[in-house]
């Protein structure tokens, strides 16, 4: 609830760009960070109750992100300009997967110098 | 008000989510359940937007709101470096690949039996 209305709210900022979506990647990608960040610090997951910790990281950070606008935008993107589309493809992949590793190691590096 | 039908369409799709996860106790399947059918729901959706025949509060509540929250690009990535930290590199591979290409197929599928002008 709350993070499909982050990621609505998201997407009206970069309202009227129809060559790129800027607004689904943006979204995509700080999600990764937060959600692996979330997931690797033991000092969320220990001061919060379980149903909170599930509720915000499941819940928000997982509405707050989206597959399927993704998948649509890509096609859709293939019938513009196929060097964007792929262009899309990799760095919403590249780019999410990198900052699920920035948020790991942002997350275990605190934990590490306690 | 347009907020109102994202958020009431958010907290239906982020529950039907969790739900299958739950109920589907593997790991990776459920995610890429909900994404592939969050996909193929999505590819309709946009074909009845455009053509009019959804309005533009039902886009809100269904496209926006429980599409969007019912797929999940951050669980997505997630659950790919786990399996990269554990130096599952195939598997890693295997399942961006079969996420992506799926997805992609089957979008560009529906909207190009039903016609759909980009």
């Amino acid at each position: 609830m709350i993070g499909a209305t982050l990621r609505y709210s998201v997407s009206l900022l970069f309202a009227n760009n129809i060559l790129f979506p800027y607004d689904t990647l943006f979204v995509n990608l700080i999600g990764c960070f937060i959600l692996s960040y979330l997931l690797h610090q033991d000092l969320v997951r220990r001061n919060f109750k379980p149903e909170i910790f599930t509720g915000s990281t499941t819940g928000i950070i997982g509405s707050f992100t989206t597959f399927s606008t993704f998948s649509v935008e890509v096609v859709s993107l293939f019938h513009s300009s196929i060097s964007f589309a792929i262009f899309y493809i990799i760095i919403s992949i590249v780019g999410g997967i990198f900052l699920c590793y920035i948020g790991y190691l942002c997350a275990t590096k605190r934990q590490e110098s306690k | 008000m347009s907020f109102l039908y994202v958020a009431v369409g958010g907290f239906f799709g982020s529950i039907l989510r969790f739900y299958i996860s739950t109920k589907l106790d593997k790991r990776l399947i459920g995610t890429w359940i909900a994404n592939i059918t969050g996909a193929l729901l999505l590819a309709f959706i946009v074909y009845a937007h455009e053509t009019r025949i959804l309005s533009e509060a039902f886009w809100l509540f269904l496209g926006v709101g429980f599409c969007g929250a019912y797929t999940t690009f951050s669980t997505f990535g997630n659950e790919v470096l786990q399996l990269l930290l554990q130096k599952q590199f195939v598997q890693a591979a295997w399942y961006i690949l079969i996420s992506i290409l799926v997805s992609i197929s089957i979008v560009s599928l529906i909207l190009w039996s039903l016609r759909y002008q980009f």
